[in-house]
């Protein structure tokens, strides 16, 4: 295991290939009470294709910020965010909305699935936003649900699912269009260590088959320990970039 | 959201200050449950008051309109034993007394009206010694009927100064009125000059009409004659308090009041005089009457006066009429704000619902905490009856303002003079049904909500609160129960009640059905939908998210639906009923009935109607009759004596003197509802008659009448049963008979005539008698207007509640499309996060909008047509809808709930996603 | 409901009307039990006309009383008992004026009639009408009768005293004078004996009772008796 500080110039034993995601010096603030509460106070960091990343770090070390900030939900206070080289802070919210809905996957800690859809449907959804065809979408669905071993439950509503059995879904849902990059969010934070380990390996299962980028955010050293790269905050900065030697070694 | 704390103890107080917590950290919500409820509670305060206090004013006008508390009338002096007693209860300071005669005469106004006015009063005053020895000098031939009055006009040829016939033109008939100082008890006598008692009591003074003075060209000073005495007039009668008592011809004459002293000396009184004699009470305190005292005395005279035609009245009694009228009216109204009430409890009650399932999350916590389930219950239910004491005061406080409006609103349309008041039993009202209401409802839920365990919340599993279907079902039924009582009791009447119920029942239901049909229609293109289009995909989800959703859609669409239906149908009502006034608009409105018109003066005076510029009208004939045999048997002479009033009157209707008529085609105000009308040549003895005069009589198609006219029997055979719109004004017939059975029989013609401006009356009336002296003119005017005051008030009123109704509708519309925000938000945000565009999304919602609106309106259209044709059958309305109502119902159902939902959701829109998932949490 | 209570309220003024043009009207009960001789189409030599049509209003009628009570019907019973073959017939309608009794003559002067009881225009006065037209009217009256080969006996009538003593004087003579010009026997007041005596007349004090009206009949028949009618 090797370890490297981050700095904000780009690792030269990384740039062999080209980053999906520059962030440069990112800075962010939110009125709190009427004075401005900085959450990030300045981070760099370069994401590549095909990584899985643990942001960690105790709360309000602003790991979820950063997340948030990463898959566009929220807008930065200073600094900037690359994709492919591109600004994203010149992006309007559409754009953001068609990079998301194409290219991008979400898995929330409290799962986020919409009440009133059956699991299928949950699953479809983010096909159907790209606009396939309902039938195509639902075969997609119960494709992923079969894989993630849910199928059974594909006609329940989230009520009736189990908190690891909504996770699942939730990850169908993420995984269901292919995306370059996932969000995870505590994907792991309301489940048992039996179900979060399951939950996990769905995770990076379909990591490394896809070759889907993963940024998850946790504050579980054991799930940390299982990406390729650890990258702890602490109070709005990046404290070090904490490379797995299995993919130290991919890279080489 | 700040989770509550803990109770530092369980007990009562505790759990108070825990609810008083939630209570003002939800105070936003609260207000809004309140509200809803507050509107139908303050809607019933204003009405119940408003009536109250019109019913008092009534009973204060009839006070006027007798001008006394108790009236006596008799065609003699009251008996010494009845005199005497009125006095003892006078002495015992009781009562004060008064008295009165009316009759009909004759009055002779002065040749030259406009005679200088200072040439007479010497005349006048020089009266009281002329007129004091009796003499018989009236009776023009032999009569042999002895006269006793006091006359004085034997001494005319010895005394220049009395009145002699030469200097006064032919008298006309007026209503003689002789009062005493004490006149009126009640009310007030406006003349011109103003200070009519100067001059006029302990002279030889009388009063007239206005109309009357104009009429003869006679002015304040001038003097007329009546009976043997001249008169001085002193002031002309504006307005009179009294004016409707007195009957016969007189009443239809105008008046003129005498002084009461001087009215034996006129010498018209006395052997063979037909005069009402008067005798009134007052209370000595008015303010304080005591209605039973009241009832006493009158019974007591009742007793003593066992002479028939003396007729004893309180004014507790007058205006039977007007009182029935505005209660049935108030009615109509308080069964409206019943629905108001309704409304506002479906919809405190579905969001009080949604506010309890997302404080599903709390009560675990407080559960775990160590607050039993009783406990949860004692707090949530204090909720409630705190809503429902919020909910309380602002019905009272809106209650109050809206029967000061109301007040202020029938004062002016139907001259009422109305004291402000608020009975304690309306505030007592307002609080009990508010709390009752927002307790009763959410009972169930609330104890559900107690009984779930905590571990059942907590791990989620359960989203929603379990309602039992039997707990739904009890509630529905009391609240069903409740509302029948309710109507039933403001109503007076069971019957109208039930009606009611199950007409507002029925709407319910049916509206229910429709909308479970539109759902399930919904469900089934949502799964039709699978094409990849965008649009494909919007509809497909507007659609899945209505029909997902499906308690909080059906509550809105059951509020929805309800109140836009209730308040299209007040307004296809309305016009409806707009429509049928507007039939008899003013102009055309017949204000004048010419009786006792002859055959051969038809043509004179349809000449002087067109010489006023009025329109010729139709003249009927009119045939007297009395029914003698129904179906060849002899109708017989009941014994009636010890029958009850009534039971005689109802004898009478059979055996009283018909009005027949005969015509060869109907009126537009007839419609034949059984049986056929005779062609316009039949030769045969038919009958038609009014439906419900045939059913008072019990006759029907096939029957025969014989009927004696002067003497000679005609029969026919009845072959239709019509109704009568009366308010057509036309002169119209309970029996009609075909011209060959009554063509020949004695006759008179009368006919209703639109004669407008109503100022040209007096001049027509004298035109027409002056040529034809036997006809009877009768002015309709005042009584058509005081129809069409209380019609206004009711339009005006009917008016102001539908747009109430409106704005209750959008309100609580408003609240419960914001009851789902929380979860709308939530789902917005994971959209977003999904990469779903904000069009995308707001199409989303448009759908879903646009589906509520085209389910509303359909429903609505369907639904209030059937209930406003229901409704105006009742009422006895045409019922009549146009296009253009129906556009309008189906824009403001289309556009209500999009136009609401778009504002209501208009801040998460434009949110963000961070923004969003935050608030939703 | 409601507005079916307002607007029936026209319905009011139509009652109103009747009661008004039906004035004092009220008359005897439906149990008309008279004989009366069915219309007879056969012209007047078959039967020897012999009816005196009672013409009036409701002192004729007999207001409020079954047609048996009044006068006219006596009047037939005395006659029957005596043995006379005279018939009265009552034509008196409640209310009526001299414009409709001239109106109706057509219907009641049938060829049985032997002679005409007129006995009308207290309505007229009661109504304050200008006496000229209702003077009118009973020429016209009297002049068909007459015409019709019919014998006319006029009734005098007298309004209530608070009519006033011009009025009531200029009444009374009208009937004297239409009765000189046109040769009619008059009797100068039907009333005669009944008008203003509580015990004869009902509650109203206007319409005799049964009593009044057997004292009106008592009176009539001596009127005849010494007028030679009848015999």
């Amino acid at each position: 295991m090797q370890t490297t500080t981050a700095q904000p110039t780009a690792p030269t034993a990384t740039s062999t290939k080209e980053a999906l995601m520059e962030v440069i010096d990112l800075h962010k603030s939110y009125l709190s009470g009427g004075r401005p509460l900085e959450i990030l106070k300045g981070v760099s960091l370069h994401i590549y294709r095909g990584e899985s990343i643990a942001l960690t770090g105790a709360s309000g070390s602003g790991k979820s910020t950063l997340l948030s900030l990463l898959a566009g939900l929220d807008r930065v206070t200073q600094g900037q965010i690359l994709l492919r080289g591109d600004a994203m802070q010149a992006w309007d919210e559409d754009r953001l909305a068609r990079w998301r809905r194409e290219e991008v996957g979400f898995v929330f800690q409290d799962f986020r699935l919409v009440k009133s859809f059956t699991a299928l449907e949950n699953v479809s959804l983010p096909l159907e936003i790209l606009g396939w065809d309902g039938q195509k979408a639902r075969q997609r669905a119960e494709e992923l649900l079969e894989h993630l071993s849910i199928l059974p439950r594909a006609h329940h509503f989230p009520h009736q699912l189990s908190g690891g059995e909504q996770q699942r879904v939730a990850i169908a849902r993420a995984y269901a269009h292919r995306p370059l990059l996932i969000f995870a969010d505590e994907p792991t934070g309301n489940l048992d260590p039996e179900t979060s380990q399951q939950v996990l390996d769905s995770l990076l299962n379909i990591n490394d088959e896809e070759q889907t980028t993963l940024i998850m955010v946790t504050h579980d050293m054991s799930v940390a320990q299982r990406m390729k790269r650890h990258i702890p905050l602490r109070a709005g900065r990046l404290e070090e970039d904490i490379r797995s030697a299995k993919d130290e070694g991919a890279k080489a | 959201m700040t989770a509550p704390q803990r109770p530092t103890s369980q007990d009562a107080q505790g759990i108070t200050k825990l609810a008083w917590r939630i209570f003002w950290r939800y105070r936003g919500r609260m207000l809004f449950f309140a509200t809803a409820i507050a509107v139908g509670v303050g809607f019933l305060i204003a009405l119940g008051n408003l009536l109250d206090s019109i019913n008092g004013s009534i009973a204060r006008q009839a006070r006027t309109l007798m001008a006394a508390d108790i009236s006596i009338s008799s065609g003699q002096p009251l008996p010494p034993k009845t005199q005497t007693w009125i006095k003892d209860l006078e002495k015992k300071g009781e009562f004060h007394s008064s008295k009165m005669l009316i009759f009909p005469s004759m009055l002779a106004p002065p040749k030259q009206a406009l005679l200088s006015p200072s040439s007479r009063p010497s005349s006048v005053s020089s009266q009281p010694s002329a007129s004091s020895k009796p003499s018989i000098a009236s009776k023009p031939s032999a009569s042999s009927r002895p006269s006793t009055h006091p006359s004085s006009l034997a001494a005319r040829a010895k005394d220049p100064k009395s009145p002699s016939f030469e200097n006064f033109r032919t008298p006309i008939l007026v209503n003689i009125k002789a009062v005493q100082p004490t006149y009126p008890f009640y009310g007030a006598l406006e003349t011109t000059p103003k200070a009519w008692r100067k001059g006029f009591f302990g002279h030889h003074a009388c009063m007239l009409d206005r109309s009357l003075a104009e009429q003869q060209g006679l002015r304040v000073g001038d003097t007329v004659r009546l009976g043997v005495l001249a008169l001085k007039i002193t002031a002309l009668i504006e307005a009179e308090p009294d004016q409707l008592t007195g009957g016969g011809f007189g009443a239809l004459a105008p008046r003129v009041m005498i002084p009461f002293d001087i009215a034996r000396k006129t010498g018209l009184l006395g052997f063979g005089s037909r005069v009402s004699y008067r005798t009134l009470l007052k209370t000595m305190d008015p303010q304080r009457t005591d209605l039973r005292r009241i009832a006493d005395v009158k019974k007591t005279l009742r007793a003593q006066l066992q002479i028939p035609n003396i007729r004893v009245t309180a004014y507790t009694e007058a205006q039977p009429t007007i009182r029935d009228i505005l209660q049935r009216v108030a009615i109509f109204f308080i069964f409206v704000s019943l629905v108001a009430l309704l409304l506002g409890a479906i919809g405190m009650a579905a969001s009080v619902t949604t506010f309890l399932n997302e404080q599903m999350e709390t009560v675990g916590i407080l559960r775990c905490m160590g607050l039993g389930p009783r406990d949860i219950s004692a707090l949530y239910t204090r909720l409630c009856v705190g809503i429902g004491i919020l909910g309380g005061l602002f019905g009272l406080t809106l209650g109050i303002a809206l029967s000061a409006a109301g007040l202020s609103l029938v004062q002016n349309l139907m001259n009422l003079q109305l004291a402000w008041s608020l009975h304690w039993v309306y505030i007592l009202e307002s609080f009990g049904l508010a709390i009752l209401l927002t307790w009763g409802l959410n009972a169930a839920t609330v104890r559900s909500l107690a009984a779930l365990s905590p571990q059942e919340i907590l791990s989620g599993r359960q989203s929603q609160i379990p309602l039992s279907r039997r707990a739904l079902f009890w509630t529905g039924l009391a609240l069903f129960v409740g509302f029948f009582l309710y109507a039933a009791r403001a109503a007076l009447s069971l019957w109208v009640g039930g009606f009611f119920t199950l007409t507002l029942s029925g709407m319910i239901l049916l509206c229910l059905l429709f909308i479970l049909l539109a759902l399930g229609a919904c469900a089934w293109i949502a799964q039709r939908i699978q094409s990849s289009s965008p649009l494909a995909f919007v509809l497909r989800h507007g659609l899945r998210q209505l029909v997902r959703q499906r308690a909080r859609s059906l509550t809105y669409l059951l509020a929805l639906t309800i109140g836009v239906t209730l308040i299209s149908t007040l307004q296809i009502l309305q016009q409806s009923f707009e429509a049928e006034v507007q039939i008899t608009r003013y102009n055309k409105m017949p204000n004048l009935f010419l009786i006792d018109v002859q055959r051969e003066q038809v043509e004179g005076i349809k000449q002087i109607i067109r010489d006023f510029g009025g329109t010729p009208p139709t003249f009927n004939p009119l045939v007297r009759a009395r029914l003698t045999h129904i179906n060849g048997k002899k109708i017989q002479r009941k014994a009636l004596r010890g029958a009850s009033l009534e039971a005689r009157m109802r004898a009478n209707a059979i055996r009283r003197e018909y009005n027949l008529t005969y015509k060869r085609t109907l009126n537009e105000s007839e419609t034949v509802v059984s049986g056929r009308f005779w062609k316009a040549g039949s030769t045969k003895m038919e009958i038609s008659l009014e439906q419900r005069w045939a059913q008072r009589l019990g006759l029907a198609i096939g029957d025969t009448m014989r009927f004696d006219i002067v003497g000679q029997p005609v029969e026919g055979t009845i072959t239709s049963i019509r109704t009568i719109n009366w308010r057509s004004f036309l002169p119209n017939f309970f029996v009609v008979m075909t011209p060959t059975a009554l063509q020949d029989a004695p006759q008179q013609l009368i006919t209703s005539v639109a004669l407008h401006p109503p100022s040209k009356i007096a001049t027509f009336q004298r035109a027409l008698v002056r040529r034809y002296p036997n006809v009877s003119v009768i002015d309709l005017g005042r009584v058509i207007d005081l129809v069409r005051g209380v019609l206004g008030a009711f339009l005006a009123a009917m008016r102001v509640l539908a747009w109430v109704c409106l704005a209750i509708g959008l309100f609580i519309l408003a609240g419960t499309l914001g009851m789902g925000q929380r979860e709308r938000r939530e789902k917005v945000a994971l959209m977003r996060a999904l990469g779903c565009q904000y069009r995308t999304l707001v199409a989303i919602d448009v759908v879903e909008f646009v589906t509520i609106g085209l389910i509303t309106s359909v429903v609505v259209m369907v639904v209030s047509w059937g209930t406003g044709a229901v409704i105006a059958q009742q009422m006895q309305i045409a019922f009549q809808i146009t296009a253009a109502q129906l556009l309008q119902i189906l824009l403001t159902a289309l556009l209500l709930p999009f136009g609401v939902g778009m504002l209501v959701n208009a801040q998460t829109y434009r949110a963000g996603v961070q923004e969003n998932l935050r608030r939703s949490e | 409901m409601p507005l079916a209570t307002i607007l029936r309220w026209p319905l009011l003024f139509c009652l109103l009307i009747g009661t008004l043009s039906a004035c004092k009207k009220q008359q005897p009960p439906p149990t008309a039990p008279q004989a009366r001789p069915q219309d007879t189409p056969r012209p007047r030599p078959i039967t020897k006309p012999q009816t005196v049509l009672f013409l009036g209003d409701s002192l004729t009628a007999g207001y409020q009383l079954a047609k048996t009570e009044a006068f006219p019907a006596l009047i037939q019973e005395s006659w029957q008992k005596a043995g006379k073959p005279w018939k009265t017939r009552n034509s008196g309608i409640s209310g009526d004026t001299t414009a409709g009794v001239l109106s109706r003559l057509s219907w009641v002067l049938k060829p049985d009639v032997h002679t005409v009881f007129l006995a009308i225009g207290g309505n007229d006065g009661l109504r304050g009408t200008n006496l000229d037209s209702s003077r009118a009217n009973l020429e016209k009256i009297i002049t068909r009768c007459q015409k019709a080969g019919k014998t006319v006996v006029m009734a005098g009538i007298q309004l209530p005293t608070n009519y006033g003593p011009d009025y009531r004087k200029r009444f009374a003579e009208m009937y004297e004078q239409v009765a000189k010009a046109h040769k009619v026997v008059r009797m100068p007041f039907l009333l005669k004996d009944v008008a203003g005596i509580p015990a004869l007349n009902l509650a109203d004090g206007i319409h005799p009772n049964p009593k009044g009206h057997q004292i009106i009949a008592k009176n009539v028949l001596a009127f005849f008796q010494e007028k030679a009618l009848f015999p």
